[in-house]
């Protein structure tokens, strides 16, 4: 379970302002994860890399170590065109996505 | 010569400094959650924070809001932060702006070319908030002391510029010699230098030279050629002597590589007779009341480099009414055509005969405005002197 309020503190940000980084996360990824599933549809390796690039950074920046660990490995793998590992992490994002909506 | 409220010196503390208030951010990041964090941490700080998404949109705001600092992420679809920063440094408004870049920790080789293009830092993603107000801190402190140390500068220069200014003797401190001026300074300091020196009466030297360079050094140095001139211009000396005089004590005091080219008249008009020296200036062009205007072309070595020297002396023997003009070749040597002074020169001709009945000291106003009309970018010091007999 992730403690939005460790997070916080850990930032120096004040638990509202937070609150509204995290659901600005969860909106954005929910459309980067779109994204993804359709570039890797269309096997297109260089779109892929780009938008778990975006969610690799903000996840980083907020302190989100699961996504953050999980689009860092992803990323390598798209820029080597590697997509087929790919295929099942829209899923697990989706799946952290539902834990911070759980955690707002 | 300096007022008595406004002391030629002042010290440091005099010098205003950039208050350290009201300072603006902006933070430029194709990451809307990067954007908000980084605006929320550090508007929380006390700074004004403005956001863009792209490149585009940051360039039109650096311009328009003029930021203290900028955090520019690298990669962004589109325009990078490379192209953002190229033109941003690349525009006098926003070319000081202190830049930190913000990079993935792989983007290890774009960091060094990110420091070639101007970016006094990075910070490497992913950022701890507090890290990044740490480093916008010191760069804004960095910032600010710099600016300082421009502004004291450069209030310095003008303080030069005043002093340079007060040693020009002006026609109507000496109406005797019957002449006019026009003086333009590019610079805070400038490179150009005229004097006008009563040498007795009915005998006057008229002086004008044009250092190499604009530094600092030039400004000390012409408050010595005035110095030198009232030394060495004396009855003892014939005008070539005096040249030669003042050269050597030039050589010896002149910061290396640095040197003037001279014209000098000496006019008596007991005797109504005009020696002409030249130092590697433009030659001068003389006006006869009752002739066509023409050069006074001259070889001549210049001042301060080497002790031998050879300047050519002339001397014409004038009539009332003729006149005298001297000038440097920035205003020749400005303008579109690009042309230099043997060529150029020619020009100075028939402007100073369309001021010939213009009053004398009206008529280096005149003469510069129909050389250098204001459409023309002037590009070095002017200096003319006219002289009537």
């Amino acid at each position: 379970m992730t403690d939005l309020k460790v997070l916080a503190e850990q930032l120096g940000l004040d638990m509202a302002d937070f609150i509204e980084l995290t659901q600005l996360f969860v909106d954005t990824t929910q459309k980067d994860i779109d994204r993804m599933e359709k570039s890797l549809q269309d096997n297109d390796a260089p779109l892929t890399q780009e938008v778990v690039h975006a969610i690799k950074g903000a996840a980083g920046n907020l302190g989100f170590t699961a996504i953050y660990t999980m689009t860092l490995v992803a990323e390598k793998k798209a820029a080597a065109g590697d997509l087929a590992s790919l295929r099942s992490l829209p899923t697990a994002l989706k799946r952290e996505l539902e834990a911070l909506r759980h955690a707002l | 010569m300096p007022s008595d409220t406004e002391p030629l010196m002042p010290d440091l503390q005099d010098v205003q400094a950039t208050e350290p208030k009201g300072l603006t951010l902006l933070v430029v990041d194709d990451s809307p959650i990067n954007v908000r964090l980084l605006a929320t941490a550090l508007s929380k700080e006390g700074y004004e924070v403005l956001t863009a998404e792209n490149g585009p949109l940051a360039r039109e705001l650096a311009l328009k809001h003029r930021p203290n600092l900028i955090l520019l992420d690298i990669m962004m679809p589109g325009e990078d932060g490379f192209t953002v920063i190229r033109f941003l440094k690349k525009h006098t408004a926003t070319a000081s702006i202190p830049v930190i870049f913000l990079t993935g920790v792989s983007e290890i080789e774009s960091k060094i070319e990110g420091f070639d293009l101007g970016a006094v830092d990075y910070v490497i993603k992913p950022f701890h908030p507090m890290e990044v107000l740490a480093r916008v801190r010191l760069h804004l402190k960095l910032s600010i002391a710099t600016n300082s140390l421009i502004a004291s500068q450069a209030q310095k220069l003008r303080q030069i510029r005043k002093a340079q200014t007060s040693l020009l003797v002006t026609p109507e401190t000496l109406p005797e010699a019957r002449f006019g001026t026009f003086y333009e300074s590019l610079q805070e300091a400038g490179g150009d230098f005229y004097d006008v020196i009563s040498i007795c009466k009915d005998i006057h030297g008229y002086f004008v030279a044009d250092f190499s360079g604009h530094d600092i050094s030039t400004g000390y140095l012409t408050s010595a050629i005035k110095a030198l001139l009232k030394q060495n211009c004396t009855p003892i000396y014939q005008p070539g002597e005096s040249m030669k005089l003042i050269n050597d004590v030039l050589v010896e005091i002149l910061p290396e590589g640095k040197y003037l080219t001279a014209a000098y008249a000496h006019l008596n008009r007991k005797t109504l007779k005009l020696t002409l020296v030249n130092a590697g200036h433009p030659p001068a062009v003389y006006v006869p009341v009752d002739g066509p205007a023409r050069l006074i072309r001259m070889d001549g070595d210049i001042l301060g480099i080497f002790r031998d020297v050879i300047f050519e002396a002339r001397t014409l023997s004038v009539k009332p009414g003729d006149r005298i003009y001297l000038y440097s070749d920035g205003l020749v040597e400005s303008g579109l055509d690009r042309s230099v002074w043997p060529q150029a020169a020619e020009r100075m001709i028939s402007a100073c005969e369309a001021v010939r009945r213009q009053p004398i000291q009206a008529a280096p106003l005149r003469i510069r405005n129909i050389l250098l009309p204001p459409e023309v970018p002037v590009e070095d010091d002017i200096v003319i002197l006219s002289i009537e007999i």
